[in-house]
């Protein structure tokens, strides 16, 4: 290489080759730096397996008035009660917005047969808008739910709650 | 002198101040890790992102103290992160994201000795203790 056969320091220097090089190794060195630093950082601060997607995150949508929970006329909220009419892609829009999270989510919920209604029907599939349907799902929670559908009519059924890590 | 020379000096007296500039950069990355200011806006921003998430999650109103003591630091809730540093150009910035239902919350608050979140017909407010007084967070545009 042309830089190795420079005479002197000041040749060296003002050779374009020597200043790629330094630029080159100088950000090398601090991705390093960086790196290694920040492990330890993550490390202290990791947030417990299961505590941000399976706890905070999925509960919304089955405690939340504004996702799927139901909300009887006197506006009081029934936790881990979801209204099958609000249970629709459109809620999960302003339920789940699009955000940098590190976790998406598929909801299945089983239709329950009434009398004004006999089944069998298809179980209702909604995604969150950061939900990959190439990708498999990392784990699958099941909670129990209640269901209203309408007329006072509750149901006891499973929500399946399937989750990806985005990142 | 020669143009030669001149070349030179000059060649110098940039590598002297980019060395400057990245030599300070490293020397504040480097306090700022070993007092463990890193960690603890790394920690703060997870943990107010996550105080968010759940007080979206809870179905009533709620209002929530976060009592960690914030002071030297800009808490900023914006586009849907919570993002912690020490104002101005914050190398080691800290922030985590979190998912908003139905609300779009922009606060900043400056040097917060707790933070008091309040949760009312689904509409996030908050306030910020700082020198014994309690201040209302500075709504942001967020652009």
């Amino acid at each position: 290489m042309k830089i190795f056969s420079l005479k002197n320091g000041s040749a060296a220097i003002s050779n374009w080759i020597f200043w790629l090089l330094f630029v080159v190794a100088v950000g090398i060195g601090a991705l390093m730096i960086a790196y290694v630093l920040n492990i330890s950082v993550a490390e202290a601060s990791r947030i417990p397996v299961g505590l941000e997607d399976e706890l905070i995150l999925a509960s919304r949508f089955y405690n939340s008035e504004k996702c799927f929970a139901y909300q009887d006329e006197f506006r009081r909220i029934h936790k881990g009660v979801i209204d099958i009419s609000e249970f629709t892609q459109e809620n999960m829009e302003d339920c789940f917005q699009g955000s940098n999270v590190k976790y998406s989510f598929s909801l299945v919920l089983p239709v329950p047969s009434t009398s004004s209604n006999p089944g069998p029907h298809l179980p209702i599939d909604i995604n969150t808008s950061n939900w990959d349907e190439e990708k498999i799902a990392t784990k699958v929670i099941n909670e129990d739910i209640l269901i209203f559908s309408g007329n006072g009519i509750l149901t006891k059924e499973k929500l399946t709650i399937a989750i990806q890590n985005v990142k | 002198m020669t143009k030669r020379g001149s070349m030179i000096v000059f060649v110098s007296i940039i590598t002297l101040v980019v060395g400057l500039i990245v030599g300070l950069g490293f020397l504040k990355i480097a306090q700022d890790y070993a007092s463990g200011k890193v960690a603890l806006k790394t920690a703060a921003a997870r943990d107010i992102a996550l105080i968010l998430d759940t007080i979206y999650a809870y179905p009533y109103d709620v209002e929530i103290e976060y009592d960690v003591d914030l002071n030297g630091f800009t808490v900023e809730i914006c586009k849907k992160k919570v993002k912690i540093s020490e104002g101005g150009l914050d190398p080691t910035a800290a922030q985590y994201p979190f998912v908003p239902v139905g609300d779009n919350p922009k606060f900043v608050s400056d040097n917060p000795e707790k933070i008091l979140f309040k949760k009312e017909e689904g509409k996030i407010t908050c306030q910020y203790k700082n020198e014994d007084r309690i201040k209302d967070c500075e709504i942001i545009s967020c652009e």
